[in-house]
């Protein structure tokens, strides 16, 4: 089986044929491989939502087509390929606790796989085994999810999608609008799925550390295009990209490393993480 | 979601974008008034002939115009299938089970379809022309005689032009929490009737919530920029009424009469 979702000459036009016609998508071509982490990073507008959107049949493409794990979309697709498609891909929207809705919390994470076809008992012990995953205490269960805390709510909306098992979980700036411990927690999270299941993550960020930190591919996007696609430190060490308009900062580790006197360090590869940027020093520090 | 027009307002630089909000508001409700004083299929035609020219004199695509109206023929088509189907008076032309088509009901259905038709397209181009900002001042600036009984003409008109201005935001909201939900595999538009009325408290829930969330973060933003009911505000906007609003409005009266009277 194909290992990457494969994107090609994708167009999107919102609103045809109405005075608030708009081009939001323009020729998009990429491979995003599996099993790896991906984040979408550009300014406000440049066309990263619409464009994750289109990978679980939210939007259909106005031109070109998407292949994702042996389904085709493309602008006459078939409805139950949708379907399919979206068991497949999960999709956490940017704020997702609006979309809870149930009595409690355990009722509104079995929403997702009961909709698409688990049993009862199957449904609860997926939203059991995703709840813990994300760090929600059983005492929480039975709980409204209004009344729990912004945090937790995320969270429980993040395992509301988990419990359909997706091959491919696909976000919008989940951790927009948490605290440090709560967008670490996320992120941790995210990292032990993409290890452990070898769920694919597909994620938008405005947070240039967390792509820096957690991330294995960077798409860019610029005014409607893909502008920069790539392995994470082949694009955060790429000066162009910080031009003045790119909306772009570089950072933390890049930063620090840039400042380093290269002349007398022994370097195998750039850092791009913290964990990678500390054994460089340690490394040298060793050796003088 | 997005193809609703009505509430929706398109940038312009036309007679009518330009005429004082006050005037429009009026000529709508005399057309409006006139729709609901005349009783035949004549007058109606003349009555969509005025708006078309009217639309025509605003620069905004008829096509655009109807394709937006379009989504809302559903509730027309809704209500005048009950005036159909539930009316007993006149001779019966068709009857199935319970279901009884008379010539009366026949006919006034049509005029009910029409009424309702000439209404959403008038309110539309009204709002279609006229920003949120604008009507609501227009509002108060017919309400204002009013004050003099100590009315709160400020406090409504600033309730009005508040539920206007959100018209787009909740559509947005219930747009994204459609999608959201729809990604859970929740189902709007196919299945069992039940099922499906079921699913819309998926939407409903968020949705009052999120207006909730809405209205409690506005009264603090408002309440932060000292927003306060008795004091007296100015306007940033001032509005003149000129030769043109008065020809406009007799021209309107006068046609009023004239179908009215036909």
């Amino acid at each position: 089986m194909d290992k990457s979702i494969k994107i090609k000459h994708l167009d999107y036009v919102y609103q045809r044929n109405t005075p608030f016609e708009k081009k939001a998508l323009d020729n998009i071509s990429v491979e995003i491989p599996k099993e790896e982490i991906t984040m979408i990073i550009g300014k406000t507008g440049s066309g990263k939502s619409t464009f994750i959107k289109h990978l679980n049949g939210l939007l259909i493409p106005s031109e070109g087509s998407l292949e994702i794990s042996d389904l085709t979309v493309n602008s006459d697709v078939n409805k139950k390929v949708l379907t399919v498609l979206r068991k497949k891909v999960g999709l956490v929207f940017q704020f997702p606790e609006k979309q809870l809705f149930e009595e409690t919390v355990i009722k509104d994470v079995m929403v997702g796989p009961k909709n698409f076809g688990l049993s009862d008992s199957e449904s609860l012990s997926n939203a059991r085994e995703y709840l813990t995953k994300v760090g929600i205490g059983s005492d929480l269960y039975n709980k409204s999810p209004f009344e729990i805390s912004g945090g937790q709510m995320r969270r429980v909306a993040i395992a509301g999608v988990l419990a359909m098992n997706p091959e491919i979980l696909v976000l919008d700036e989940p951790t927009a609008g948490l605290d440090s411990i709560g967008r670490k927690m996320i992120m941790k999270l995210l990292r032990d799925l993409n290890k452990d299941n070898k769920i694919t993550i597909i994620m938008v960020t405005h947070d240039i550390n967390v792509v820096s930190e957690y991330s294995d591919n960077v798409i860019y996007f610029k005014e409607n295009k893909i502008a920069k696609y790539g392995p994470t430190r082949d694009i955060l060490y790429d000066e162009n990209i910080y031009s003045l308009n790119s909306g772009l900062i570089k950072p933390d580790v890049v930063n620090f490393f840039n400042k380093l006197d290269k002349t007398k360090l022994k370097i195998q590869n750039k850092p791009i993480t913290t964990d990678e940027l500390i054994k460089v020093i340690n490394e040298n520090i060793d050796r003088s | 979601m997005d193809k609703i027009l009505f509430g929706k307002y398109v940038p312009g630089k036309s007679f009518i974008h330009e005429l004082n909000p006050a005037c429009k508001i009026i000529i709508s409700f005399i057309l409006i008034l006139t729709t609901l004083m005349t009783h035949n299929f004549i007058q109606y035609a003349f009555l969509l002939g005025l708006l078309f020219v009217l639309i025509k004199i605003s620069k905004i695509s008829i096509k655009f115009f109807l394709s937006g109206v379009k989504p809302l023929l559903w509730i027309i088509i809704l209500t005048v299938m009950i005036q159909l189907f539930f009316s007993s008076k006149g001779q019966v032309i068709f009857s199935f089970s319970f279901i009884k088509i008379t010539d009366y009901s026949l006919f006034n259905s049509g005029l009910i379809f029409l009424r309702f038709l000439i209404i959403i397209i008038a309110s539309t181009l009204l709002t279609l022309t006229t920003n949120p900002i604008e009507i609501s001042d227009g509002i108060s600036t017919i309400l204002s005689p009013l004050k003099k009984v100590h009315f709160p003409v400020e406090t409504v008109s600033m309730m009005i032009s508040i539920s206007l201005r959100f018209v787009p935001t909740l559509s947005e909201e219930t747009k994204t929490i459609l999608e959201a939900q729809k990604s859970r595999g929740i189902d709007f538009d196919t299945g069992k009737l039940s099922k499906r009325i079921k699913n819309i408290i998926s939407l409903i829930i968020p949705l009052f919530v999120s207006a909730l969330r809405h209205a409690e973060g506005l009264a603090n933003a408002m309440e932060a920029r000292g927003y306060s009911t008795e004091i007296k505000r100015s306007h940033y906007l001032e509005y003149k009424w000129n030769l043109k609003e008065t020809i406009s409005l007799i021209f309107i009266i006068l046609i009023g009469i004239i179908i009215w009277l036909m």
